[in-house]
């Protein structure tokens, strides 16, 4: 017999969909003066703000995400199961250091940029399943951390190519619940490692693009629908090279997802704030996804969104060595409030 | 049973305190700026509920091969000729402020190896300084190879790391990562300068 939730071979239908009972976004300044920058809940005064490295910088702001989501919602640490987290760096230290402060039972996640989306699902599924009632997905990350991990020292004078994305300063979380008033997640496709050879690890949108098309398919097949169930299809990070890869695939599968098609990294940043194809990293989709796509949805301007979450899964080992990117994307259906 | 109506009162005050915090999200979006990819997809799409029609479309089967061909359709080119005059205009002006370095300095006496040396140490001055400042990384971000391939560039490659790691300590941070970027133009510089070196010698022992 099979899974009576799993629908298909890689979709989970929730029989009670949890609830998004709180959701924090914590934004660095560039962010800040891009075209959301209204939406967002705290913003930090500058890249370091106060602290004597970025790595604490960072992990501050995922702790304050949490904090603030449980704050939101007037409960404590001792009233939420689970911390569902994740960041970009070595080993995720951002999250585990957060974690110190907050003493929720953690379950640490690397997806790289699909860390939100991974965390939703998984997160959901905790819920539903009956393990927790009240679980906090976040993920954070920070421009110059991920700079000197992943590439070069902040203050080289080196070029950037025109598909490169930016990496995002900043952390969200969102506050599950088995019940209450909010967005509701209604249903998750985990995604499958998709690797069609891109080396590039400046073309990440690239890379990524064929696992989130492969993703969105999936999840199309094993719900039965197509992009008509849907008002908006939003991806955790494409940028616009990737975007484009990704809608002309889908095009090819024969779904027209070109109008209600976007991208957190598209949306994030303005293309005066010369960010190239524009932005990424973890807290990208974490950010939007917890402002203005959550707004949008209890405003009523949109009904059903498919929050896809893409990961470039490389090291700078890997890349060195030559291999190829491995990509993922995980995907979750947020419905707005009856 | 009483763990569940404690669980059951838990719940109550979510739903309020939830209710609350999204009725404000709500208001706090109708005050927002509505970027323009968003509207225009809402204009065009509007909130409507969903159909959930059957598809009938086939997966896409790609080979690395022919998925090359779909990313360089649409990964955008550099734009050579443009990085080529900034490259020129950037790199020929680091080099004329040297050479201005260098007239100053002969105008003061130095002459041969000394002033050679003295407007090198200048320009690595310059660009550690414009490095320091945080400007040197923004002119590099333009000038690319302009701003690399002359002295001011090594200074950078050195001054960035040390920069950067100082934050690990000076041992294992600034010490141990000090040549990241600078190591391997030494290894090869040095290499190469070796070979010519040899086949130099070659040469003249053969006539």
């Amino acid at each position: 017999m099979t899974a009576p939730k799993l629908k298909g071979k890689q979709t989970v239908a929730f029989a009670t969909p949890p609830v998004i009972v709180g959701f924090g976004s914590v934004v660095g300044p560039m962010e800040a003066q891009g075209p959301l920058g209204s939406c967002f809940h705290k913003i930090l005064k500058d890249t370091l703000d106060g602290e004597q490295t970025w790595e604490k910088t960072e992990s501050k702001m995922l702790k304050d995400a949490v904090k603030m989501v449980i704050a939101q919602a007037q409960l404590t640490d001792k009233d939420i199961n689970y911390l569902l987290a994740g960041d970009l760096l070595n080993q995720i230290i951002s999250t585990n250091y957060a974690a110190r402060d907050v003493s929720v039972p953690l379950i640490g996640l690397y997806g790289a940029c699909s860390t939100m989306a991974l965390g939703l699902a998984l997160g959901s599924m905790l819920i539903d399943g009956g393990y927790g009632d009240r679980v906090v997905a976040a993920a954070s990350s920070h421009h110059d951390t991920a700079e000197r991990q992943f590439r070069f020292p902040t203050e080289l004078g080196s070029q950037r190519q025109m598909y490169a994305q930016w990496t995002v300063t900043g952390a969200g979380a969102t506050l599950l619940a088995k019940q209450g008033y909010g967005v509701k997640v209604t249903h998750a496709t985990m995604g499958k490692i998709v690797d069609l050879g891109v080396c590039d690890v400046n073309n990440m949108g690239a890379a990524m693009a064929p696992a989130i098309t492969d993703t969105i398919i999936s999840h199309f097949k094993d719900l039965a629908i197509d992009e008509s169930a849907y008002d908006l299809v939003i991806s955790g990070d494409l940028g616009q090279v990737g975007l484009d890869i990704s809608k002309d695939l889908l095009r090819q599968a024969g779904y027209q997802l070109d109008k209600k098609f976007t991208d957190c990294g598209v949306l994030i940043y303005d293309p005066n704030q010369d960010t190239h194809a524009g932005g990424s990293g973890c807290g990208c989709s974490a950010v939007v996804i917890n402002s203005h796509i959550m707004q949008e949805l209890l405003a009523g301007r949109l009904r059903r969104v498919l929050f896809v979450g893409s990961g470039a899964l490389m090291s700078s080992t890997s890349c060195a060595q030559g291999e190829s990117i491995p990509a993922i994307g995980h995907a979750v259906v947020l419905e707005a409030p009856a | 049973m009483n763990n569940d109506e404690k669980m059951g009162e838990g719940q109550k005050q979510v739903l309020k305190q939830a209710e609350q915090f999204n009725r404000q999200q709500q208001q706090k979006a109708q005050q927002s700026r509505f970027p323009e990819p968003l509207q225009s997809l809402v204009d065009l799409v509007g909130p409507e509920q969903p159909k959930g029609q059957i598809v009938s479309a086939g997966e896409p089967k790609l080979t690395p091969q022919q998925y090359k061909q779909v990313m360089n359709q649409h990964t955008p080119k550099p734009t050579v000729v443009k990085n080529c005059l900034y490259a020129f205009g950037i790199g020929g002006l680091i080099c004329a402020i040297g050479q201005i370095v260098q007239n100053i300095l002969k105008s003061f006496g130095i002459n041969g190896v000394g002033m050679a040396s003295a407007s090198t140490i200048v320009m690595i001055f310059l660009g550690a300084f414009l490095t320091g400042l945080g400007v040197y990384d923004e002119i590099g971000k333009r000038a690319g190879a302009g701003s690399l391939v002359p002295v001011t560039g090594f200074a950078n490659s050195m001054v960035a790391p040390a920069m950067e790691f100082k934050r690990e300590g000076y041992v294992y941070g600034v010490g141990a990562k000090l040549f990241t970027i600078a190591g391997p133009v030494l290894v090869y510089g040095i290499t190469t300068s070796f070979i010519i070196g040899i086949i130099k010698f070659l040469i003249g022992w053969m006539r």
